[in-house]
């Protein structure tokens, strides 16, 4: 059952997909607590781009990727301080430019349907060493910055304004954020695909919401959800030769659902014991109202 | 002779075209309580966010403890807490104890992580707003009353000078309302705190604090709520209508 480990490329893809199951939620955290989580599928739809211009021009897909994303991430800080109000009008066009650019590129060569499918769809097999190499070093840079200042994107995701006033250097967090994301994003697309690379993003998070009780726990739940799901899917994936990307995907899906089922079996236990809590507790300040009303008299 | 917390000399303020703040100028002493009112639309909570740093105004110069905005560095001796219903997101996962501890992220610094001391001092400041039992509950679960103390214990826990409050009590029942005022008058008599307030609530505004200024794009007042009474100032800062608003207060 576990004969895959012999194999290079399966170890390969392990590694690569457990430094993915990591960046995933890292990154994500912030995106969906400040409601930005479209901006996963940006930089997915842009990589988009940048593999099709990669394979087009005979250069390395995933770098090609990476730049394209990096340009991504600039004009969206641009765009949005142009249209400060509509930050997804800003999301919307750069979705529009990098998807488009990606069908005119596949078009015009016909030959790169093969290696596209593997970017689309993610890929057990094709993982090299040299890409297992840059998703290491990336994954290690996302991970620094991340800890290096973990308080302050907890803060400005929390209350931006506020963060501002009390001199946190906002706009620079901002930027230096966006453009981990694009990394992360053109990074994780080797593993998952990129049809669904947003997907880990959001979903590990999503699940992990309904049942976190402080953002210490919801984080650390993120990442056993996340981690388990890459572990399960790569392990249905070669197993049942499916494409990696739809079956952790699946699985990040399925723990989701009984995370919901959880929350929705545990908030309703919740509720009755709020109530009380709150029923007793009115019940006490009326007592202490009459003690204080007959003191008066 | 107390010390000036805060200078303001002939701000003016754009919105695009549209003057917002005209030609304000004030001075905030140690230890005063000023409530800012006015109309809706009057600029007071601009005038806020240009106290807090948010905003630059056009022209004029700001001055915090002596000092000109624009080499101004400690703003951790800056506490400004937003109206929470615009400003704050009910589903966050944050406990209460993560909440109060964002507001130590700038005087930590960058790079350096919160430790004992730190913790200590969330405990302290929760304590002082009498809602340390309540530390790991979620912030979403709290009142609209319980929140507000919240918010201002994450910012009294850096030890402000001045502290900054946006309509506070909207959205607040009366009951926390009242004991939210008595929380701080405790806190100004405890720390020395200057507080600036913003609210569109005259009567309540009037009876809590120990200077007033009516805003309606210029400054219309500034000094003591008594005398603001007896001055002909409402009817100019909110026009005729004031006068009937007013009188039904008594």
């Amino acid at each position: 059952m576990f004969d895959f480990w012999a194999y290079a490329f399966m170890q390969r893809a392990y590694f690569a997909g457990l430094i993915v199951a990591i960046l995933c939620p890292t990154i994500g955290i912030y995106l969906v607590l400040r409601r930005l989580s479209m901006i996963g599928e940006m930089f997915a739809h842009v990589s988009l781009a940048g593999v099709a211009l990669g394979i087009f021009t005979g250069v390395y897909p995933l770098a090609t990727a990476l730049g394209l994303s990096l340009g991504a991430a600039v004009a969206l800080e641009t765009l949005r301080r142009t249209y400060r109000v509509f930050t997804d009008l800003a999301i919307a066009i750069i979705i529009s430019a990098g998807l488009s650019l990606a069908v005119v590129l596949i078009g015009l060569s016909r030959a790169l349907t093969v290696d596209l499918h593997s970017y689309l769809f993610g890929s057990v097999i094709a993982i090299s060493p040299q890409d297992l190499r840059l998703v290491a070093v990336v994954g290690l840079l996302v991970v620094i910055f991340v800890l290096l200042f973990q308080k302050e994107l907890f803060y400005v995701a929390f209350d931006e304004e506020v963060a501002r006033s009390s001199g946190i250097p906002v706009d620079m967090l901002n930027l230096l954020f966006v453009v981990a994301t694009a990394l992360t994003i053109s990074v994780s697309m080797r593993v998952v695909g990129i049809l669904l690379v947003s997907s880990l993003i959001t979903i590990p998070v999503a699940a992990a919401l309904q049942v976190g009780r402080s953002f210490r726990s919801t984080t650390l739940l993120a990442y056993i959800f996340s981690v388990f799901s890459v572990i399960c899917g790569l392990f249905f994936s070669y197993h049942a030769n499916l494409a990696p990307g739809g079956s952790i995907v699946l699985t990040a899906v399925a723990l989701f659902v009984f995370a919901a089922g959880y929350r929705k079996i545990f908030a309703a236990g919740g509720k009755l014991l709020a109530h009380t809590d709150l029923s007793r507790r009115s019940e006490e300040e009326g007592l202490q109202a009459n003690v204080a009303a007959a003191k008066d008299y | 002779m107390p010390e000036p917390v805060l200078e303001l000399a002939k701000i003016t303020f754009y919105y695009g075209d549209m003057l917002v703040l005209d030609n304000v100028s004030m001075t905030v002493f140690s230890g005063d309580f000023l409530g800012i009112v006015g109309p809706n639309g009057s600029g007071k909570s601009t005038l806020l966010k240009i106290i807090a740093g948010l905003l630059k105004p056009a022209s004029g110069t700001v001055r915090f403890f002596g000092t000109e905005r624009e080499n101004f560095r400690q703003w951790t001796r800056i506490a400004y807490v937003a109206q929470n219903v615009t400003s704050f997101n009910y589903g966050f996962p944050a406990t209460i104890g993560e909440t109060v501890m964002t507001g130590l992220t700038a005087s930590l610094g960058l790079l350096r992580r919160p430790g004992r001391r730190e913790r200590q001092l969330v405990e302290e400041s929760l304590a002082s707003v009498g809602l340390a039992s309540l530390k790991n509950r979620l912030i979403g679960e709290l009142s609209g009353g319980q929140q507000q103390r919240v918010f201002i214990a994450r910012a009294l826990v850096a030890s402000p000078d001045l502290l900054l409050l946006d309509e506070p009590t909207v959205g607040v029942d009366v009951e926390a309302k009242e004991r939210f005022y008595e929380l701080l008058a405790e806190l100004r008599e405890q720390r020395g705190l200057t507080l600036l307030m913003v609210s569109h609530d005259i009567g309540v505004v009037a009876e809590q604090v120990r200077s007033v200024a009516c805003l309606n794009r210029k400054l219309y007042f500034h000094g003591p709520p008594a005398e603001f009474w007896t001055e002909d100032v409402l009817c100019q800062a909110y026009g005729s209508a004031a006068r009937v608003l007013h009188h039904k207060d008594h």
